[in-house]
Formats: structure tokens, sequence, C-alpha cells
């Protein structure tokens, strides 16, 4: 085992034997004193490292006050899923579909301003003052080439509101 | 699984509550840590107090680490600004003020032109542990000790000592076990005796 745990140290393992190995290293004394051998020896002959230094005890005294850290499941995983970037993004649609139509709905009931959208690519809010509607009136066919086409689907209930 | 893969698997380990494995991590890098906060700081407990405060912090901030940097350049990046908090606490200057500005734990860590400050019991005790380690790899047969050298000193993957050998992968691999082995079954007594001293 101490072997595996050498190629582990070195990066020299595949993913399901690492983690393995990592499970191992995790509950056997024997094997984390290896652990700490190896690097204390890899330190030694780089020359880049106060080998008289050991904190593990201190460090581990001081997080067993600490509360167990719980990293949301997003912060660990890099990539997020696609399926659960489809469904939010459908539930960010959803809510915008069901808060327009009832938008829609209160604005029907204000004598004042007749609000109308069309669902097509480009669609846009035309906000009408009921005082214009004469105008709208002349000239529908025009309107109906450039984008105020909308005007005239609102046209009965306008009316209705004079 | 390279280094940085299999750090990044501890720390996801310990994200996910084991604190062993975030040991893992502190008995991989607490002394290259430390060398690098000698840079700073002159005394030798200070040194591993603020060491071991590093890593508690570092714990503290794992759920907000997501890979984005190797754990080391993070690690140190924490270590230099428990440092900088240590020295404005005690009202000291830094031993190298300029190496502060650089956030590259890894150019930090290779400063290694810069004196270090240690009191004599500490570097006393650093150079037995070097001289161990080395005269243990001095006794090692030749081929042990050229996989180990080319392994540790030239960071080479097992592949390319195979290569630089002549031998296969699986030699290499056990080649570079019984060097390790080798040399901390002389170093263990040192070691020993180093933690009854509590070094």
């Amino acid at each position: 085992m101490k072997e595996t745990l050498s190629s582990l140290m070195d990066g020299e393992l595949s993913d399901k034997d690492a983690a393995q190995a990592m499970h191992m290293l995790g509950s056997d004394d024997q094997l984390k004193a290896a652990w700490q051998e190896y690097h204390l020896i890899g330190d030694a002959l780089r020359g880049n490292a106060l080998l008289q230094v050991d904190v593990r005890e201190q460090v581990s005294q001081a997080l067993q006050a600490e509360p167990t850290v719980l990293a949301p499941r997003n912060l660990v995983q890099k990539r997020s899923r696609p399926v659960a970037r489809f469904a939010l993004a459908a539930s960010v649609a959803m809510a915008g579909v069901v808060g327009w139509y009832s938008w829609q709905g209160q604005q029907a009931g204000d004598p004042a301003l007749v609000a109308q959208a069309v669902p097509t690519p480009g669609a846009q809010v035309q906000v009408v003052n009921a005082a214009n509607q004469s105008y709208l009136d002349a000239h529908q066919d025009i309107s109906l080439s450039d984008g105020l086409a909308r005007a005239s689907l609102v046209q009965p209930a306008a009316k209705g509101l004079h | 699984m390279s280094d940085r893969e299999l750090d990044q698997q501890l720390v996801e380990r310990a994200q996910r509550g084991e604190k062993r494995a975030f040991d893992l991590l502190v008995s991989k890098y607490q002394r290259r840590l430390s060398r690098l906060l000698s840079r700073f700081i002159r005394d030798s407990a200070d040194i591993e107090d603020v060491t071991q405060e590093a890593f508690v912090k570092a714990y503290r901030a794992l759920p907000s680490f997501r890979g984005e940097s190797a754990f080391y350049t993070w690690l140190y990046r924490i270590g230099i600004n428990t440092a900088k908090n240590f020295l404005t606490s005690a009202g000291r200057r830094p031993v190298v003020s300029a190496e502060f500005e650089d956030e590259d734990g890894e150019s930090l860590d290779m400063a290694s032109q810069i004196p270090d400050h240690h009191t004599p019991e500490a570097e006393m005790m650093n150079q037995q542990i070097l001289s161990a380690v080395n005269a243990a790899v001095e006794r090692l047969p030749e081929e042990l000790r050229t996989a180990i050298s080319l392994r540790e000193m030239e960071g080479l993957s097992y592949e390319e000592i195979a290569s630089a050998m002549n031998c296969p992968i699986g030699t290499v691999r056990s080649r570079i076990f019984r060097a390790r082995e080798a040399i901390a079954t002389e170093l263990r007594p040192l070691l020993d005796t180093a933690k009854n001293k509590r070094w």
C-alpha cells in the first residue's frame, strides 16, 4: 500500500486508484506517517522548506474547535449540469410569462391607458393615450407595416372605453 | 491524476467535511509555507504560529475555494495576508517588504536567494534533517538514487524517468518507492527525537 501512496504523491495513479488510495490514507495512521515522511524527504531534496516545522498537531487541534466545512455542492463541482441550467432557464421563462399575463390583466381595467403587446420577435409594448386613439384609427393601414400593428388589436377594447 | 488534481481532490474531500483530507494538505505544504513566511518573519516561533494560523484561515475559507488557481497558490496568498496582519498587529516591519507585492505564490516560493533568518537552534535542526536525508540518498544504490533524484529534484514524470533510465514504468515506480522507504527508515530516529523535543 505504501508503494501506491508513493505513486499517489507523484500524481501517477488513475483517478479511480487515487480515490481509493486517498480513502485508505484517511483512515490509516501508518500511511499518514509515510505521507508526512515522503513529503519531508521531497522538501529536503528540493531545499525549499523549513524542515523542522511541524504544525500538524496544532492545526488539527485548532480545527477541532472549528465547525465542519460543508461547501455547497455547486462550489465543489466545476461544471454545472446542462439539465440544471435548462431547468433554471425554463423557470425564469415561466415566471416571466405568468407575470406578463398578470400585469396585462391589471392594465385592461385602466380607463386612461391601453397597453398591449404582441408575442412576436421584436414586439414592442405600445402605451396609447385614449385621446390619441383617433389618430391611430386614421393611420391603421400604415401602422400595420411599421411595427405599430399591435395598435389595431386593442381597438375594440379601447373604443369601448371612450 | 496530476499533483494539482490530487490537491483538488483533497480540497473537495475537505469541503465535504473530511477534516482528515485537510490534514494531508497541512502535512504536504507546512514546510514550504513556513519557508515562505520566513522571508517576512524573523522569529522561528512566530513563523510556526503564523503558519498554523494561515492553515486555520485556509480551512475556514475552503467553501470559497473553487479551484481556479492551484491550492498552494491560494494557500500562499492566505499565508502572506496572515503574515501582513501579524506584522501590523505586532508593529513590526517585514524582513523583506517588497515581496509582499508579489501575488504569485510560486514565484514567492522560489525566492530562495533571500537569506534566511532563523534562530541557531532552528537552523541546526534544519541542517540535521537535511544532512540525514542527503546521507541516506548517498547510500542508496545508484538506480534508486537516480530515480528519486529525477523525480524529486527534476520533477520528471514516471514515463520520462523510464525513458531516461531505459526501464519499464513499473520499475521506476518501485525504485522511487524503495528509495523513499530507505531514506525514511534512516530519518525516523531523528524525527522521533525531534518529536520528543517538540521542534
